[in-house]
């Protein structure tokens, strides 16, 4: 019965390898009949467990495969607790919509096949990172996910930018996975094991610092996955995959698997001030970067890009501020919405036969009107208008930094402000692709097929009931995170009348925001004479240059992080090679016969470097060795 | 009457897997020079002396679990855990290469013999190094078997890089050679005892402080001639040349053993005299891994030519396995498990490249590689396990093997160590996953037509992807087989 948690995990990964092996498989119907099967097949399987989960009080449980190691003891086993059970319920539940809409989208494609063996892949490994019930198998699932979304990012291969797409993400994400690594060590070292269980209910025994140490390192892979500043320049790159692909990957899971690792280790976090305010200050920054960059985007999957990072950017400040019920909660009604977002603008880009300005749209309403139903849907959802699934999480994780009280007023005033920006970038992208004239025309646009519309309209559905599952007056998913988040002390809600003032300023927030990109983007009020002056042009002109730009952090982190360590490993090899052995040594060599010069061809010439190059370090090596004793006695 | 046999302690069966190889090397040398016969009679009975080998190796645990740890022909030839490891290594390298430098050979018209010949009597050197308790044992052995492999790497006399490659190695080689026989002259002058237990024990009497500076030296000179022999930095400047130009057939021979044979003599060396090497010798090996760690990564990066950049891999690999000599008993386990899975590993990379490109070819462009996967899946799918396995990628033994080697340094609190060579891990993904990533993503106009690969081939490098994957998820039994090597010192 408990092993019944192992087919929904397995059964992509079969799929996957049964589709791979497939190759004569040509026609996409029977494609479409194993893929979308399996998942239905898995989502089934996963809600008889839940409801099962649900039923016995959700009693965690763990199921044993085998034994990786004997000491330390590492083995390859699953959990299902709270938190795994809602992300398997997530991940399985939006693949099946996903994989219908790339039915639809990805039809006609000559990786017809490859395209769901990669997702299946993805699915598995995705599934593998939330089950795991130790710190080993999760980095597994870690790596697993990075290397199918380098894949489908690249999916197009035959498009530079979709390579370099892959490259710059895959070389971020190392970055991250080194601090991941690192913490993983100490990890071990410090509670000789990796186990959920027995490392997050001994962390009251560690001192403090330990934990500090340990945590930054871990936060520093949550970052690089979850695209965080200083890391996340990767996902607008990785905007090149497929747009369905992007909307589960780059929207919807994978990005909060760092916001899903930190809740994971929140028995931990919570004993470190330090590396809470770093993710709070970190998430912030985020929060606040992105959502200003969004706001000058051209290309419609850029600016949910963005919006994506800066939305993980609040997740962060909540399990920042401890509020990690709320984070776990803005996850899931993000997956939503974002999904659905993500799906319109694929519906939009495939009506508009691959165009993904958003200049040279505009007036779709008419044209593609349940999409744009759809969209405005999600746009509101995500601008926190009640009673959307958006207002509830993001009302709550605002809530719960104001309640921490004292200088967190100054960061709930900024989140807010992030909130502002959210919901005028959201308007102004769905008024420019549906609402304003359109600058060009493109002949022929038809709305949705019908294996669009169907995601679509559930997702929308999702969008606006989800949010009540956690509710003021309804702790759904704090119910469900209660015994994995047993010995977590969580940031609570104000009560009474501070959380009614809250609730409204936040609304407040929302529709400020779309009303200001409704008056800028509908009724063009900077083309009128109130703003007609050149010191207000220019303050214009400056504020969409740097948020075009990113305010420049792109091409400061492509330099340092990408280009540099390029540029550096060509460098150092270069200057090693020419100067060290050919210059130095050709130098003595010469000077010292100059018979050599006359026999010298390259090759001898090249034996004799190596033989100075041995001996050169060999007489350094032991001129270190007798120095050292001396020093050390 | 006591036998003069009895009084120097002969033994047959502790040398036999030897004189088995120089029997069988001398038996085709035979069928050469006399009677005119065929390849096929020829390839049998090598393949029979291989198996011969293994079963005389076979044969030596069976005296290993009646004698115990001891010594023969006075106090040369040395039977341990060591030794039994190191037998089974060398056995494993004849068996998984047979099919490539027999394919090899056989391309080399009218040298075939010469070129098994070869192979054979340096397995033979390579196993009485392994044996070696005697340090001038061990230079008899090491001199067998690398002057066979200079010859090898050149035996492709119309390739100019194959002549410079053999050229380079000899010149280098012997250089390396000239600096161990004067490191175990050095040992002899200051102590006047050659042997390994014998300097142990000559080294805890007088206590290390007061070893004489001769003996130091000695011994470093001893470690850089194996050194050379592992290609560690910075003594790795010969393998990228000599890997590039020797017969693509016969690298894969000629990188795992003689890398096995030194590295389990080091590995005896280390743990014999534990406590000396922590104490005395923790600055340079530290040292030599730095170096290996960060020059391999910064010139792997950049290379284009295939066989170089495994050259340049191997510098890295070497690191990772001399930095478990420094950390303890439990770190020369991990490092003989680190040893083991990377010897599968490149075996099996070597086979695919010779399968690839054929056998007789030096240069391998990683260009070359394009389009792979269209036509040849198999390949490709075993080519991507062994560099994932060198990567280091979860699932695979290479994981495994970098996971137990850093957290037993982690333990000694060598963070400096542990933080470069996982640097050096993260740059390595970069350029394992490119060939892997040109082979089967990259689009490419005209793709590699399939290539037909023998049974025997396909077999040996299935077994040898199924063995990197097995490690990778069920690492127990060899953790448990190293564990068991070194337990006598803990």
């Amino acid at each position: 019965m408990e092993n019944l948690v192992l087919v929904p995990v397995f059964l992509p990964l079969v799929t996957a390898i049964f589709l791979f092996t497939q190759r004569n498989l040509i026609k996409e119907s029977i494609v479409n009949i194993f893929t979308l099967s399996s998942s239905v097949i898995s989502f089934l399987i996963t809600s008889f467990i839940f409801i099962t989960f649900t039923i016995e009080k959700f009693e965690s449980y763990s199921v044993v495969l085998y034994q990786w190691t004997e000491s330390p003891k590492i083995d390859f086993s699953f959990t299902l607790d709270g938190l795994s059970a809602l992300m398997l319920l997530l991940v399985s539940g939006l693949s099946i919509f996903i994989q219908q809409f790339s039915t639809s989208y990805m039809s006609k494609d000559e990786n017809y096949r490859k395209y769901f063996v990669y997702f299946n892949f993805f699915v598995f490994s995705m599934l593998v990172l939330v089950m795991s019930s130790n710190f080993l198998i999760m980095f597994l699932g870690w790596e697993l996910v990075g290397l199918s979304s380098y894949l489908l990012i690249s999916f197009w291969s035959s498009k530079t930018s979709a390579s370099k797409a892959g490259n710059k993400a895959f070389i971020l994400n190392r970055i991250g996975d080194f601090g991941f690594l690192v913490g993983l060590m100490f990890i071990l070292n410090t509670f000789k094991s990796f186990d959920f269980q027995e490392v997050l209910h001994r962390a009251n025994e560690i001192p403090v610092n330990t934990i500090t140490v340990i945590t930054l390192f871990l936060i520093l892979g949550a970052f690089g996955k979850s695209a965080q500043f200083p890391l996340f320049s990767w996902l607008p790159d990785a905007m090149e995959g497929p747009t369905p692909a992007s909307a589960l990957i780059h929207a919807a899971t994978m990005v909060t698997a760092g916001v899903f690792m930190l809740v994971r280790i929140s028995p931990l976090l919570q004993y470190s001030e330090t590396t809470s305010f770093v993710v709070l200050v970190i998430g912030l920054l985020t929060a606040l970067i992105s959502a200003f960059s969004a706001i000058n985007q051209y290309d419609i999957k850029k600016v949910l890009a963005y919006s994506t990072i800066s939305q993980l950017g609040f997740m962060f400040i909540a399990i920042g501020v401890g509020a990690y019920v709320a984070a776990v909660f803005h996850l899931l009604t993000h997956a939503f919405f974002k999904a659905l977002l993500f799906l319109g603008a694929g519906a939009v880009i495939e009506a508009l036969h691959h165009e993904q300005d958003i200049r040279n749209m505009g007036g779709l309403r008419k044209k593609m009107p349940l999409t744009a139903g759809m969209m405005g849907i999600g746009t509101l959802a995500i601008s926190g208008i009640p009673p959307l699934a958006g207002f509830w999480s993001k009302d709550e994780i605002l809530a719960s930094i104001f309640s921490k009280g004292g200088i967190y007023l100054g960061f709930w005033a900024l989140t807010l402000f992030a909130a502002v920006l959210t919901a005028f970038y959201m308007g102004r992208h769905w008024l420019l692709i549906f609402n304003s004239e359109p600058s060009k025309t493109i002949e022929d646009i038809h709305d949705a097929p019908r294996n669009m519309k169907v995601p679509l309209v559930v997702l929308g559905i999702f969008s606006i009931f989800i949010g009540f599952v956690n509710t003021p007056f309804f702790h759904g998913v704090e119910k469900l995170l209660h015994i994995t988040l047993e010995e977590v002390e969580i940031t609570h809600l104000p009560e009474g009348l501070t959380l009614v003032v809250l609730a409204l300023i936040s609304i407040g927030a929302g529709f400020a925001g779309l009303f200001l990109a409704y008056l800028i983007f509908s009724q063009n009020i900077l083309q009128s004479k109130l703003f007609n002056n050149d010191g207000f042009k220019k303050l214009i002109k400056f504020i969409k240059e740097a948020s075009f730009n990113v305010l420049y952090l792109n091409k400061i982190g492509n330099v340092i992080f990408v280009a540099g360590a390029k540029l550096f490993s060509k460098r150092v090899a270069v200057i090693i090679d020419s100067i060290l052995i050919d210059g130095t040594v050709n130098l003595v060599a010469n000077s010292f016969s100059k018979s050599a010069k006359i026999t010298s061809s390259s090759q001898t010439g090249l034996v004799r470097n190596y033989v100075l190059y041995f001996g050169f370090f060999l007489i350094i090596l032991v001129a270190v060795f007798i120095v050292t004793p001396l020093v050390g006695n | 009457m006591i036998s003069i046999s009895e009084i120097i302690g002969f033994n047959f069966i502790v040398i036999s897997p030897t004189v088995v190889l120089v029997l069988t090397a001398l038996i085709l040398l035979f069928f050469t020079i006399t009677i005119p016969s065929s390849d096929v009679l020829k390839k049998l009975i090598t393949f029979l002396g291989i198996l011969l080998t293994n079963f005389f190796i076979f044969l030596k645990f069976g005296l290993y679990l009646t004698d115990g740890v001891s010594s023969y022909f006075s106090e040369k030839i040395l039977l341990d855990e060591f030794s039994l490891f190191g037998n089974v290594l060398i056995g494993l390298i004849l068996l998984f290469t047979f099919n490539s430098f027999w394919k090899t050979s056989a391309s080399l018209e009218g040298k075939t013999t010469e070129a098994i010949i070869l192979i054979l009597m340096s397995a033979s050197g390579f196993l009485l190094m392994i044996d070696s308790e005697n340090f001038i044992m061990l230079f008899i052995g090491l001199e067998i078997g690398s002057i066979s492999l200079y010859a090898l790497a050149g035996l492709n006399r119309g390739d100019k890089l194959s002549n410079e490659a053999s050229l380079k190695y000899f010149l280098l080689g012997s250089l390396a050679s000239c600096v161990l026989i004067y490191g175990v002259a050095l040992l002899y002058v200051s102590l006047s005892i050659s042997g390994v237990y014998e300097t142990s024990i000559a080294i805890n009497f007088i206590g290390a402080q007061n070893v004489p500076l001769t003996t130091l030296i000695g011994m470093i000179f001893i470690i850089v001639g194996l050194l050379f022999k592992v290609a560690a930095a910075p003594f790795q400047a010969w393998a990228p040349d000599v890997y590039q130009g020797s017969p693509t057939g016969f690298v894969g021979y000629m990188a795992t053993t003689a890398k096995a044979a030194s590295f389990i003599v080091l590995a005896r060396i280390s743990a014999i005299s534990i406590r000396f090497i922590l104490d005395k010798f923790e600055l340079f090996f530290t040292i030599v891994v730095l170096l290996s760690a960060l020059l391999g990564a910064l010139f792997a990066t950049n290379q284009t030519d295939l066989k170089r950049l495994i050259a340049y891999s191997g510098v890295i690999q070497s690191g990772f396995i001399l930095s478990g000599m420094v950390s303890g008993v439990f770190g020369i386990s991990a490092s003989l498990f680190y040893l083991f899975s990377y010897i599968v590993q490149l075996l099996g990379i070597f086979s695919i490249f010779s399968i690839i490109k054929g056998q007789l070819t030096s240069n391998f462009e990683i260009g070359e590689l394009s389009g792979l996967f269209l036509n040849n899946k198999f390949l490709t799918i075993s080519f991507s396990i062994f560099m994932f396995g060198l990567a280091g990628m979860p699932l695979t033994s290479g994981f495994v093997s970098k996971f137990i080697l850093i957290t037993n340094l982690w333990s000694y609190e060598k963070y400096l160590l542990v933080v470069v060579l996982m640097l050096s891990t993260v740059v390595g993904f970069y350029f394992y996953l490119r060939p892997i990533w040109i082979a089967s993503i990259e689009k490419n106009e005209n793709p590699l037509s399939k290539i037909d690969i023998s049974t025997s081939d396909k077999v040996s490098v299935g077994l040898l992807a199924v063995v990197t994957l097995l490690l990778g998820i069920l690492p127990n039994v060899l953790i448990n087989l190293t564990r068991w090597v070194v337990e006598n010192y803990i």
